[in-house]
């Protein structure tokens, strides 16, 4: 029974008796959802209370190395730093030093090319490269006409020692007192060989050249011939 | 086990502990959610969405008495409601008239029994019961009321003050019973 009051109060008591008087009907329902969603909660919580651990033992580790690699690389700029140093106090002692002059003279000979103007036109009008080659043809040429010749008055030269040598032999058998007979023979033979070998040579080589005997009183005429065709 | 006890357990995540604390005040939880939210299921949403709060921060609550913890528990499930009828509330506050509260469910000896009595209360609008049992049954400041319902002093201070005229005067005119401020 609610007599003359305070309407509040009554509310409040009226609720209070109502409150204790409630039972939740679906209270076992509501219960086993709670029960299954805690232990997820509580599997998700050690999982990440785990992680937590890891990720703060990765961080912790992560701060020495941090602080280890600073100091070493403060102790590396030191050494720097000193190096440094040294190296600069050596450049300047370096650089205080008087340099020594030492004067070296060296004479660089110089090849200067000389080239001929030549008088054939046509010659100037060609390309270097034609010029060139035309010159080594002809030089070319030269040498082979050298070499000919070269090779021919070897065979000369040859023909003339070899002559020479069986000179000598009948100059040494005539002195040799054996035979009289013997030493005419010899000198016969011999001047048919000289007649022969330079009366050709002379006509070849020199045709300005000519025979001329010189008669000497003294002495057989065949040997003055000989003796004047040497002097030439 | 006493009081401090199982919230201690509790907090550590002590099943058995937790089984013990749900079914000792899943009662009160639920009679005050039942005072803002009528419908059934909403209840249970409510009522689920407190309990996983409540043990969630069970570890951090520091076990003075029950009556602290008992107001504690309360707090949490109201909270929960309000955010669950805060999406209404801009509708609920646009009705400006009060409708006919239906009186002939109350006992007719010219006695109000105390059932009657919240009867009433909850056939006001959800708006102005909200208002006057925050403030008169669970004591909340109207400043309070303000922050939790996201709307003006003054508001909770009228709704507040019309929902008891009406009430005074319901019980005037039905039971003749005058009620004092």
């Amino acid at each position: 029974m609610i007599m003359e009051k305070n309407l509040e109060h009554e509310i409040v008591k009226a609720f209070q008796e109502k409150d204790s008087r409630q039972a939740y009907p679906r209270k076992d329902r509501i219960w086993q959802q709670l029960e299954t969603n805690l232990k997820k909660t509580k599997g998700t919580h050690i999982f990440w209370r785990i992680a937590a651990i890891v990720l703060g033992f990765f961080l912790i580790a992560g701060a020495f190395a941090a602080i280890s690699i600073v100091n070493h690389q403060k102790n590396v700029n030191k050494l720097l730093q000193k190096e440094n140093i040294n190296l600069l106090q050596a450049i300047d002692s370096l650089q205080n030093i008087t340099p020594e002059i030492i004067t070296e003279t060296k004479i660089i000979e110089k090849e200067v090319p000389v080239y001929i103007q030549t008088e054939i036109q046509h010659q100037k009008n060609m390309p270097e490269g034609g010029r060139i080659l035309d010159l080594t043809l002809e030089n070319n040429l030269l040498k082979t006409q050298i070499i000919s010749e070269r090779e021919e008055l070897q065979t000369k030269i040859d023909s003339i020692s070899r002559e020479l040598l069986t000179l000598k032999t009948n100059v040494s058998k005539i002195s040799e007192p054996e035979g009289k007979n013997k030493k005419t023979e010899i000198i016969e033979l011999k001047s048919e060989v000289y007649d022969t070998l330079y009366q050709k040579k002379s006509k070849t080589e020199n045709p300005k050249i000519k025979l001329q005997l010189f008669t000497n009183p003294g002495k057989k005429e065949q040997m003055q011939m000989n003796s004047n065709i040497f002097n030439k | 086990m006493n009081g401090k006890k199982l919230i201690e357990n509790c907090g550590k995540g002590n099943a058995k502990a937790q089984k013990v604390f749900y079914y000792r005040y899943v009662d009160i939880l639920y009679a005050t959610i039942q005072r803002y939210v009528k419908d059934s299921a909403e209840i249970d949403d409510i009522l689920y969405q407190g309990l996983m709060k409540i043990f969630d921060d069970l570890k951090n609550f520091n076990y003075i008495n029950e009556a602290a913890l008992v107001g504690w528990l309360k707090k949490i499930v109201i909270n929960e409601s309000l955010m669950f009828l805060r999406a209404d509330f801009r509708t609920i506050y646009k009705v400006e008239e009060i409708s006919e509260i239906d009186t002939n469910s109350l006992t007719s000896d010219d006695q109000l029994a105390e059932n009657d009595l919240t009867e009433i209360i909850n056939q006001l609008p959800d708006g102005y019961r909200t208002v006057f049992l925050l403030h008169a049954v669970d004591g909340y400041s109207h400043k309070e009321i303000a922050q939790q319902l996201a709307i003006a002093e003054g508001t909770s201070r009228s709704q507040y003050f019309k929902a008891r005229n009406l009430l005074q005067q319901r019980l005037k005119n039905d039971y003749g019973k005058e009620f004092g401020t």
